[in-house]
């Protein structure tokens, strides 16, 4: 699993490129060098026996890749697509995954000062998925450590399936 | 321990590559020279040692240099005829095989999965010794030594006078260096090449200039003889490469250089490995008057000087038909008698030709000879599958086109456009059928790569069951794909090490029943019906239908009235039952009875089947049938539910469609009696592992039915639709499912979505294992009140 580390991946040096995606009414933040591509909502193959909230599978020009619900990983409830619906292609470090989320509303350069460590609120199991949190203005946006979103069993249940 | 080899990343798959093809070679070449004392392949082992030792010399793998460098040794007794019986040899040498894999292996692994080398180094050294010496003294009038040298590939002085001193030599690192660069003198005329004079130069750079442990190159120049200007153009080379390179020493040294001395020989130690030096040879070359220079991997640190013979023997490829020319690159030789060996003629002429050219061209030259040479490639097998995949698309995609340009056919009728677009979509169509030919045909390999590690097998089994075997393999150039190849090596193994253990009875067995005392196990490979039929056959005692009938009784495996009712050759099917084996004594060769049950479960999961024949007491012969490739399967697509799925072909026994009344009701499952045998019903998606829920029928009230089948079980599959039958590319799925039950990837379909492929033998087996059973039983049941009734 990556390091945690708060620093530029992609930018300028202290910078950091982010891609921010809602989900109900939050707002999260993957880092750009990690997404693949953003694609509409497309019609999913589901796959018997798959983890609850891996959806199915979709075709990316000949590659197969599994798709992540989001709202079902985080314990949201989950809604049917709408027009803004989009998947999120992005690279963890074993392999290629989408994630499902309500909208993507932009791209934001972030000072690195303005990521603060993950608050103690939120630590526990799920920290291990919070890089940090960006504070914009009166907006929080969570940053996702993407190789945290999956469990080491989940990592090997996605592994491969490109 | 971590170990660090000189390698430029991703050489070292190429390393293993080419190091575990000629262990391949040498393996092989034992085999044949346990028998028989060929010249031809005494040679080609020890080329094949020679090559080894070399390569593993310039990655700095010290352990596996000395090791092949022993084997070397010891081939080269066989090669002058002081050893002539390989048989006394021929355990510790095919042990030495297996450490050298092993040793190869460490070079991907990065770490220590050996410690046998050193000991089996010695081993090999002491054997030699005392067999040269035992031959010595067998032979009345000793056979004069071509030179007061040692004799060709023999040991170094050193090694005859303290054979024992190997583990503990005492002699510094630098003297070893020392007495080894001597030592490669022998290599050199053995092979041939003109370098006799080179190498106490390079010993006495090696022992002057102890190693660091920077990475460092050997460069030989060379100078035309007829130059007038000898002792300016070494000094030059000397400025050259101290201002270009990193010049560590020399010999001739530059004060000797300056003091006058002309020679037309230049060694220089420079930090740096031979590929990094491209610029300095560049300009080297450069220099008026220089014929050739050549750059080769100094050893890391101090003790391993192997590498001193490489830059004697593989620096320069070539046509070996070349006339030689009395070229400037022979002068050195007068040293060597006889007429030039190929290798000395590539070089000579190498360095003749340059002379007519510019002189910045000569590595050019250099570089179009080795292109020239190389008619083959490696490429890396991910960057083959990809393009298989890219293919695949372009097949579906093919199959679009064309309907597009049908339906343009029909609604535009009879207009130039729609008839340029069918012409040309038939057209490429015909293009990427023959560019899938031609990459399907890129994966194909022959069996013999499968097949050659037999005779090896066969030998140490037969020898540790005392039994004589002679192992005959046919059609190992027979093609199939590099996906179906990697599966087919284990199931073989079980097959061929049954024959051996339960099929070929002992030498005393076989002349008491009148058989040849040595018993034959054939392996045959061909292609049949765009399937590949490999068979694994023995002359041994065959299988007893009847012993095999009391035996599964005695298991309790079947009841008496099953065993009663089934056919001879159904009985022989037996042995792939799980748990079964007939053998009285549970061996180590072939366990206990669970290899044939895994033979054909991994065979059906490859989509193939297997057969078995067997007369009591003439033998006893096993038929597998297999795809030719993986990649692309024949297959039936369906829609379950939600999703389109794809059966493939090799599975499914028919379709059907039937009114839901004809099924029955078996504890709560539906069955189907179709001819005389009772079938369980699922819905698909249900087996796949979807929620149960009722059966789908068609708008007339039909249920769709498609009867799979997998070692000899049967169900029916209740589907939503047929869609029809297509041929699709198999891509993975692997994991996605956590457990992925039942799927064997999936395929895209010709519309773009992702369609599941189903594992028919491992859905059979899993999700209806009961059922079946419970089916089973009902047919036996329904069998016996038929009988009763007759």
């Amino acid at each position: 699993m990556a390091e945690k580390q708060v620093s530029g991946t992609t930018g300028r040096t202290g910078e950091l490129q982010i891609v921010v995606c809602e989900l109900a009414d939050e707002h999260y933040g993957l880092d750009i060098a990690k997404v693949f591509e953003i694609i509409r909502h497309q019609p999913i193959t589901p796959v018997p026996r798959a983890p609850r909230f891996v959806k199915g599978v979709i075709n990316l020009r000949g590659r197969i890749i599994p798709v992540v619900d989001l709202r079902g990983r985080f314990g949201m409830d989950e809604v049917e697509p709408t027009k803004e619906t989009r998947i999120v292609v992005a690279e963890t470090s074993s392999t290629r995954v989408g994630l499902i989320v309500d909208s993507v509303s932009e791209v934001l350069l972030l000072p690195v000062d303005a990521v603060e460590t993950t608050p103690g609120v939120a630590s526990g199991a799920d920290a291990d998925y919070l890089r940090g949190i960006a504070k914009l203005g009166d907006r929080l946006v969570l940053l996702l450590e993407l190789d945290g979103l999956f469990g080491i069993e989940d990592q090997t249940a996605l592994a491969g399936a490109a | 321990m971590q170990l660090v080899f000189d390698l430029q990343p991703g050489d070292d798959r190429l390393f293993t590559d080419e190091s575990l093809e000629q262990i391949e070679r040498i393996e092989q070449g034992l085999l044949v020279l346990e028998h028989e004392l060929d010249a031809n392949v005494v040679n080609e082992v020890f080329r094949a040692a020679h090559t080894l030792k070399g390569s593993a010399a310039t990655i700095g793998h010290r352990r596996m240099a000395e090791l092949t460098h022993a084997m070397e040794d010891l081939f080269g007794a066989f090669r002058s005829g002081t050893l002539v019986d390989v048989k006394p040899f021929a355990d510790v040498l095919l042990q030495t095989i297996d450490v050298l894999r092993a040793l190869v292996a460490e070079v991907q692994e990065g770490e220590v999965l050996t410690d046998a080398p050193e000991d089996l180094t010695r081993q090999l050294r002491e054997l030699l010794s005392s067999a040269t010496a035992t031959a010595a003294a067998r032979s009345t009038a000793p056979k004069p030594a071509p030179r007061p040298a040692p004799a060709p590939v023999q040991f170094p002085a050193a090694h005859q006078s303290a054979p024992a001193g190997e583990a503990g030599d005492p002699a510094t690192p630098t003297e070893k260096a020392a007495v080894e660069a001597e030592q490669a003198a022998e290599p050199v005329e053995e092979e041939g090449v003109s370098n006799v004079a080179v190498a106490p130069l390079i010993h006495r750079l090696l022992v002057e200039s102890p190693g660091g442990y920077d990475p460092r190159s050997i460069i030989v120049c060379r100078i035309d003889p007829m130059s007038e200007w000898q002792s300016v153009r070494l000094l030059q080379l000397v400025l050259e490469a101290d201002e270009t390179g990193d010049l560590v020493a020399s010999a001739p040294t530059r004060d000797e250089i300056e003091s006058g001395l002309g020679t037309t020989l230049l060694v220089m130690l420079v930090r740096g490995r031979p590929i990094d030096l491209l610029d300095l040879r560049r300009r080297l070359s450069a220099i008026d008057d220089v014929v050739s220079v050549e750059a080769v991997a100094a050893p890391l640190g101090t003790a391993d000087t192997e590498i001193v013979a490489a830059p004697l023997s593989v620096e320069v490829y070539g046509p070996e038909d070349d006339v030689p020319p009395m070229g400037a690159a022979r002068t050195d030789d007068e040293s060597t008698a006889g007429p030039p060996s190929p290798a000395e003629r590539r070089q000579a002429d190498l360095g003749a030709e340059s002379r007519g050219l510019p002189q910045t061209d000569r590595m050019t030259v250099a570089g179009d000879r080795l292109k020239a040479a190389q008619q083959t490639i490696r490429i890396d097998v991910t960057r083959l599958d990809e393009l298989m995949n890219l293919v695949g698309e372009l097949v579906v995609h093919k199959t679009r086109l064309q309907q597009s340009a049908q339906v343009l056919a029909v609604r535009l009728g009879d207009d130039p456009l729609a008839r340029q677009a069918d012409e040309d979509s038939q057209q490429f169509a015909r293009i990427a059928g023959q560019l899938q030919d031609q990459v399907t045909g890129l994966r194909m390999l022959p069996i013999e790569t499968v097949f050659n590690r037999f005779p090896r097998v066969v030998r140490d089994i037969a020898m540790r069951l005392n039994k004589e075997v002679q192992l005959i393999i046919e059609g190992k150039e027979t093609e199939l794909d590099r996906s179906v190849l990697e599966e087919v090596g284990d199931p073989l193994g079980h097959l061929v090490r049954n024959a051996l253990d339960h099929g070929v009875e002992t030498a005393e067995e076989r002349r008491a029943l009148g058989k040849p005392p040595t018993g034959t196990v054939r392996l045959t490979a061909r292609h049949s019906d765009g399937r590949i039929l490999i068979t694994v056959e023995d002359d041994g005692r065959g299988m007893d239908p009847a012993a095999l009938r009391r035996s599964v009784v005695e298991k309790g495996l079947m009841t008496r009235e099953a065993a009663d009712l089934t056919s001879d050759s159904d009985m022989l099917r037996v042995i792939f039952t799980p748990g079964f084996s007939t053998a009285k004594t549970i061996t180590e060769v072939s366990g206990r009875g669970v290899g044939m049950d895994v033979v054909r479960n991994n065979i059906e999961r490859l989509g193939g089947w297997v057969d078995v024949n067997s007369t009591p007491g003439q033998g006893t012969r096993v038929s597998l049938s297999l795809p030719l490739t993986l990649a692309i399967i024949g297959a039936l697509l369906v829609t379950s539910g939600a999703r389109v799925c794809a059966l493939p072909l090799t599975g499914v026994v028919e379709t059907l469609r039937v009114e839901p009344r004809s099924f029955s009701r078996v504890r709560g499952h539906n069955v189907l009696t179709l001819r005389d045998r009772v079938i369980p019903v699922e819905q698909l998606d249900s087996a796949l592992g979807d929620p149960a829920r009722p059966l789908a029928t068609s708008a007339r009230g039909f249920v769709n039915l498609v009867v799979v089948r997998s070692r000899g079980s049967e169900m029916a599959l209740a589907v939503d639709q047929f869609v029809g039958q297509h041929e699709i590319v198999l891509k993975s799925l692997s994991d996605v499912t956590g457990e992925r039950a039942g799927l064997a990837g999936a395929t895209i379909m010709a519309d773009g979505q992702v369609g599941l492929v189903v594992d028919i033998s491992a859905l059979l087996e899993r999700s209806n294992a009961k059922a079946v059973a419970e089916a089973e039983a009902a047919s036996a049941a329904i069998k016996k009140a038929r009988r009763k009734v007759a």
